[in-house]
């Protein structure tokens, strides 16, 4: 019968006798083989071809080097078959530990990026709320909050009366916290 | 060797990965196929000499050995760590080969009986901690310090094979050189209560399963 069994055993026994064709062939006729479960039962962890492919490799390395433990008098089969779990498992704790490493982040550089971004992300907001405020408000509250001038230096640049200054800064202030300004 | 290791990732890989292996059809220096079985078992017997020259050079066989030779307590120590031995060394080749499953827990039984049979039968009227109050502790230890050296030895011969579980496989691999260390110690052995081999002599093989579990975790893998 051209079981996979048979035909896989009499290939090894051909190994055995430096067949290096028969040896070739079982091994592309294994990868084959396993490339096809190696793939489903990876994507379904998240792995990817590539690493599918990786441990594949493993596995055939793996079966090459411990060839002399398959006893030709038992089935080859479950031989492959366990070497195969064995390089999976093996494989993927690897490429798990690899994936941990790759996102693990230095604990003080990302306490410290955390610091220096928070003070960056409040200070697009606020140029965000402010560039939303209509025009004089934007320029009045620019001068006073955001570049610190006061009020009367603000009048003069702006050419406008310290009374406007102080209302417009006033609406635009209500503005900013969620009132509806007066008109 | 080192050359195979070199490694692609895409399918041509694999492809240029098996051309380069199968060259190498038929030239497998060393175990040669079929043969690790027979390795395997010489490095066993070798062990066992190993651990009793270690026993007899440190500490020398029993003072009263003319006596014990006449009575059943040593006879059950040297058969029961020997059943054990055998199970253990069924038990550890096995974990060594793919695809072979750990056998039944049938093959632990004689030694169990054996046990069994020695504390119903026990008349030595001996305490369950040995001759001498501490004696229970130099017995473990003799048994685990004795054990260390052919246990490394054990793990090397058993790298050969192709571990799937490293550290069961390690751990069978410290039942079956427990017992034999146990089974050397034996010689030397004067605490005859039937108890004491119940208890000690399980434990000290327990330590040496739990340091071969652990040894094996770093050298069984491959």
């Amino acid at each position: 019968m051209d079981t996979k069994e048979n035909i896989w055993a009499s290939a090894m026994r051909a190994e055995r006798q430096g067949d290096t064709k028969a040896y070739d062939w079982l091994l592309r006729d294994i990868a084959q083989t396993l490339r096809i479960i190696l793939r489903a039962r990876l994507a379904r962890s998240g792995f990817d071809r590539v690493e599918a492919e990786d441990i594949l490799q493993e596995v055939l390395i793996g079966l090459h080097e411990k060839r002399h433990t398959w006893d030709e008098t038992r089935p080859i089969v479950p031989w492959v078959a366990s070497i195969m779990r064995y390089k999976l498992i093996d494989g993927s704790r690897r490429m798990s530990r690899e994936r941990q490493r790759y996102v693990d982040i230095d604990h003080a550089w990302l306490e410290e990026w955390l610091t220096t971004s928070d003070t960056a992300m409040q200070e697009i907001e606020i140029a965000q709320q402010v560039a939303s405020l209509p025009g004089h408000q934007k320029d009045v509250v620019t001068a006073l909050a955001l570049e610190g001038h006061d009020v009367k230096t603000t009048a003069a640049n702006l050419d406008r009366s310290e009374a406007s200054v102080r209302v417009t800064f006033q609406r635009a202030l209500r503005r900013l916290i969620g009132r509806s300004p007066t008109k | 060797m080192t050359s195979i290791r070199e490694k692609g990732v895409s399918a041509d890989d694999t492809s240029m990965l098996i051309h380069r292996l199968s060259r190498e059809a038929g030239q497998r220096p060393f175990p040669r196929p079929g043969t690790i079985g027979w390795l395997v078992l010489a490095t066993v017997v070798v062990c066992y000499a190993l651990a009793t020259l270690e026993i007899l050079l440190v500490i020398g066989g029993r003072p009263d050995l003319d006596v014990a030779l006449g009575e059943p307590a040593l006879y059950f120590k040297l058969a029961s760590m020997f059943c054990l031995a055998v199970a253990g060394h069924v038990s550890m080749y096995r974990s060594i080969l793919p695809g072979r499953s750990a056998p039944s827990w049938l093959v632990w039984l004689p030694a169990l009986l054996l046990i069994a049979m020695r504390v119903a039968t026990d008349h030595s009227g001996q305490s369950w901690l040995g001759v001498h109050p501490l004696s229970f502790i130099y017995c473990v230890v003799a048994i685990v310090l004795a054990s260390v050296v052919p246990l490394l030895l054990l793990l090397c011969m058993m790298r050969q094979g192709a571990a799937t579980s490293a550290v069961s496989a390690g751990a069978r691999g410290g039942i079956l050189i427990g017992a034999l260390g146990a089974g050397a110690y034996a010689w030397t052995c004067q605490n005859d209560a039937g108890l004491f081999l119940l208890v000690w002599y399980p434990v000290a093989i327990a330590i040496v399963a739990t340091m071969g579990a652990i040894a094996g975790y770093y050298l069984l893998r491959w």
